[in-house]
């Protein structure tokens, strides 16, 4: 633990009353970010990477989510101590958060304007005229052109990439020290995909934002971020620099899950595939939750719970690749 | 190897409801498909591949142009006369979840398409439900379940067999692992590979995504508002990019491998496809656009070295006074 990180997430768990009972969804999950870091966290659906990052700033309904234990320091500040109220000083202001859908996270009956101005009259003091500059100036600062004329549209006015562009515009306005990306490009095209990684990059590169950027997609890992956690069935299975983790991957179900993505320079006839499916939550084996689909399972992995271990490159496996 | 599928000229208008405006969503695509090969589609949304491939199987109606399957021209075919082609032509649709009716038994979902063909008696198809059910890596209880008690990639493994059942020649696959986690995509494209081959099935398969296009075709097509702007072998397309457009869709993907190199970033969105652009559709996008580009369409020629089709005024230079 260094007084240096942005944020500091430490032995969370979070989960949900159901119809069938309490479910763990996110077990034991710790990781941090340092200024001007790009952290990725990537798993597969179900595997817990929103539950983690909507838990950090208690963005989820409670009840039914519930925190079990853990905590979240961002920077010196335990948000897990604070109330509701508390909470709201921190929302857009220290954190902005990009959702994963750029169609249906903006509010269709208000014009952008109103929206992207919102967070500065809820944060700052700055005057009318003050902030309409300012909304004009992060509108610039994401590429939208006129943006005088777009403070005045709705969303349905708006393709896909510039709504997401208008998303990255509100949740960086008020200059948050950490900004959270939930699968900031997974509902647009590749060639727009591209152009909204490179403003990320900018933007860390500009005004040296951290970045937790949740993915499914390894390229964008790959070509984004300084290091990575990799989340199976609720848990950070392995986590390291991107280098060490894409090329040496330690852990079973990071290295399979590499394999089997085909690649577009490199022609395999059969893919590698992980049998089976990941187990849901509340049905998840005792000992190791990749135990039935693991290639290198052994006794160890289905009587005890593997634990994090390593130092800069960790890996939660009883019998890891060496 | 002899062409299972020739398509000339297709085109496609839709009329919205206000004062007769049209979009083109294909126009003018002519394209041949081999027997027991796969041609992919690769575009981005809007481009026109899932239109297209709902033309060939005669889903919609072409404004314009003809398709012969097999040696037959689909539109010279009555409605009755159609449905029995159709026995050779299946779809596997994108989203399992909603392709599946959920009120209906698997072992019924899959049977249904022998019904409407009136294929052999109720044991016969009863026999043929339980082998297509094994051979797609299902289990034989699952005849008995519903279609939500079933994940993603085994909805869609379902909705293959329901594909396969009357041992069609041609498959066209929209998007069929795109809304499957990756450790799932893989298993559903091994599959439809080990189909292909015992079966000797041909495959049009669409897909934005470019890694799975270049997994799967043996040729390939990209899209880009309604046309094809680049045709070639899979392997020429991907090593030896031609169209501007092509060059910067394959480098927008992000490789894990760090393969990609240097992005080459397009300006702008897709424009609308109420005002495609003059000339070259993609002049307003285009890094290396010339004049010529915004007033002369440019034809799909195969270029110099004859490997690849290409749409493209700097690949094909115009003939000088040419129009």
């Amino acid at each position: 633990m260094s007084s240096s990180d942005v944020l500091l997430v430490d032995d969370l768990s979070v989960g949900f009353n159901t119809e069938d009972g309490f479910v763990e969804v996110i077990e034991d999950v710790s990781f941090s970010i340092k200024p001007g870091e790009v952290l990725g966290l990537v798993g597969e659906s179900g595997s817990g990477k929103t539950v983690a990052a909507m838990s950090l700033l208690s963005l989820l309904p409670s009840p039914p989510a519930k925190r079990l234990k853990g905590q979240i320091l961002l920077g010196d500040v335990d948000l897990t101590a604070l109330n509701s109220k508390q909470l709201l000083n921190y929302r857009g202001r220290d954190v902005g958060y990009i959702f994963q859908e750029p169609m249906n996270s903006l509010n269709p009956t208000y014009k952008i304007g109103y929206q992207l101005m919102e967070p500065l009259k809820l944060h700052t003091n700055l005057s009318k005229s003050e902030i309409r500059a300012k909304a004009i100036e992060m509108l610039n600062l994401v590429g939208i052109n006129e943006p005088e004329r777009r403070l005045e549209q709705y969303p349905f006015e708006l393709s896909g990439g510039i709504r997401q562009r208008v998303m990255i515009a509100m949740a960086l306005i008020c200059e948050p020290k950490l900004l959270i990306a939930d699968e900031p490009t997974t509902a647009l095209d590749v060639t727009v995909q591209a152009q909204i990684m490179d403003l990320l990059r900018n933007i860390r590169k500009d005004l040296k934002t951290a970045i937790l950027l949740i993915t499914h997609d390894m390229g964008l890992v790959a070509e984004n971020c300084d290091r990575v956690a990799v989340m199976y069935a609720g848990r950070i299975v392995e986590t390291g620099s991107v280098t060490q983790v894409m090329k040496s991957p330690r852990h079973p179900y990071t290295k399979a899950l590499l394999e089997s993505i085909p690649g577009i320079h490199n022609k395999k006839e059969v893919l590698p595939t992980i049998a089976g499916m990941v187990p849901a939550p509340g049905k998840r084996p005792v000992g190791c939750n990749f135990q039935d689909r693991c290639a290198s399972v052994i006794e160890k992995c289905r009587q005890s719970e593997p634990v994090l271990d390593g130092k800069d490159h960790r890996v939660e496996c009883w019998n890891p690749v060496s | 190897m002899s062409k299972l599928l020739k398509v000339e000229n297709i085109s496609k208008e839709f009329q919205t409801k206000n004062k007769g405006v049209t979009v083109k969503a294909v126009s003018d695509i002519s394209l041949e498909v081999k027997a027991g090969t796969t041609l992919g589609i690769v575009g981005e949304s809007g481009c026109g591949k899932s239109t297209l491939g709902r033309l060939i199987l005669k889903l919609l109606k072409a404004s314009a142009g003809t398709i012969s399957f097999d040696g037959v021209e689909l539109e010279k075919l009555s409605e009755k006369e159609l449905r029995s082609q159709r026995m050779k032509m299946q779809m596997v649709f994108q989203d399992p979840f909603s392709s599946l009716n959920p009120r209906q038994k698997i072992a019924d979902i899959i049977r249904e398409p022998l019904d409407i063909h009136k294929v052999g008696n109720m044991a016969s198809r009863k026999k043929l439900v339980e082998e297509t059910i094994l051979r797609v890596g299902l289990s034989l209880e699952a005849l008995e379940r519903y279609p939500h008690e079933f994940s993603g990639g085994q909805r869609q493994r379902i909705c293959i067999a329901r594909a396969i059942i009357l041992k069609p020649k041609l498959i066209i696959a929209d998007e069929p692992v795109s809304a499957l986690d990756v450790s799932i995509q893989s298993q559903i494209l091994n599959l439809l590979s080990e189909l292909k081959r015992e079966l000797n099935l041909t495959y049009i398969f669409i897909s934005h995504n470019l890694s799975v296009i270049r997994h799967i075709s043996d040729q390939v097509a990209v899209m880009y508002l309604g046309e094809i702007v680049e045709m070639a072998d899979s392997e020429v397309l991907f090593k030896n990019p031609q169209h501007p457009y092509t060059k910067a869709l394959l480098s927008a993907v992000p490789q894990i491998d760090g393969s990609a190199g240097a992005k080459q970033i397009l300006q702008g969105d897709l424009p609308n496809p109420f005002h495609i652009p003059s000339g070259c559709s993609f002049h307003p996008r285009c890094p290396v656009a010339i004049e010529i580009c915004s007033s002369l369409k440019p034809a799909l020629m195969p270029n110099s070295a004859g490997e690849s089709k290409v749409s493209c005024h700097l690949i094909n230079p115009p003939k000088a006074g040419g129009k």
